[in-house]
């Protein structure tokens, strides 16, 4: 059962220890004590009831018990347990929340999420077709119509 | 025939306040939140305290409805093929099996399915969410 356990988290912040900084590592971390700062990994984070974390996190998979505030983003799934206490905003392709637990901030949670991450598009979920902040103006758009930019420069040609 | 028990008002308030009926049920006034008895059967009252008008019936969506606003004392389900787009809806509790396009507030609990998609602002004390469920808004969940 023990070997199980260090199997998942092989990294475990016990709950005396005071970490400050950022983190990165593969496999999984268990957070017993407090943490301020980053965390970055594509394995699971499981903060413990103890814990109080204050923190923003991407992983595959994070399960909370604890205190947390920051931005959580997770690829899989993100779990409030009932006694979790959760501040931030929250990206992640599925959200559990079981009831009891006390949280808020902006959720965005569905199966695009993850996929339009780092692209900067905070559309809604499953609605693909809004353009993204980054798209160059002028060009055409996802509907067929040409930018103003663009369209003002034919229109300067034509009156030549 | 069941006995109806009828209590007597408080003599510093006559007729106001006061639950009369024990067969009944309490519900919270949306707009003043002020607790009050009604009859178990009662669809809309007036509520005591405010005068507003306050609907006390269930609701259970099975098809698209489009509101300006869904305010209940009752509870308020949204099946699999529901669909509901409202500026806000009130209710007492919330089960969420279809689609919402609303800003929520709940007094109870809300429930969201695996095959729920809500849009919008939710507050609600207590909400259990299943995994698969499309979010996307401002949530505060708890008593605070």
């Amino acid at each position: 059962m023990a070997d199980h356990a260090d199997n998942e988290f092989p990294t475990v912040l016990g709950p005396d220890a005071n970490f400050n900084g950022e983190l990165s590592f593969e496999k999984g971390v268990r957070l017993q004590g407090r943490f301020q700062g980053k965390i970055t990994t594509p394995g699971r984070v499981y903060v413990t009831k103890e814990a109080k974390m204050q923190a923003d996190v991407e992983a595959g998979c994070i399960t909370v018990e604890g205190e947390v505030k920051g931005n959580l983003s997770a690829n899989d799934r993100i779990e409030l347990k009932q006694t979790a206490r959760y501040e931030g905003d929250l990206r992640a392709c599925k959200l559990v929340v079981d009831e009891g637990a006390v949280f808020s901030g902006q959720v965005t949670v569905g199966p695009e999420v993850v996929k339009n991450r780092g692209t900067g598009v905070t559309t809604s979920p499953r609605s693909g077709t809004a353009p993204t902040p980054g798209q160059p103006v002028g060009k055409p758009g996802p509907d067929g119509h040409a930018g103003a930019p663009e369209s003002g420069e034919r229109l300067a040609k034509a009156a030549r | 025939m069941p006995a109806v028990k009828h209590s007597v008002a408080s003599p510093g308030d006559p007729g106001r306040g006061a639950p009369s009926r024990t067969d009944g049920k309490v519900i919270l006034c949306t707009y003043c939140d002020q607790p009050q008895e009604v009859g178990r059967k009662a669809q809309t009252i007036t509520c005591r305290f405010c005068y507003k008008r306050l609907n006390l019936e269930d609701a259970h969506i099975k098809q698209y409805e489009a509101h300006r606003a869904i305010e209940t004392c009752g509870s308020v389900l949204i099946d699999k093929k529901g669909t509901v787009v409202a500026e806000r809806l009130h209710c007492a509790s919330l089960t969420v099996r279809g689609k919402l396009k609303a800003n929520v507030i709940s007094r109870g609990a809300v429930q969201v399915a695996t095959t729920a998609e809500i849009r919008g602002d939710v507050a609600a004390p207590r909400i259990a969410i299943d995994a698969g469920a499309v979010l996307e808004g401002r949530y505060h969940i708890g008593s605070a």
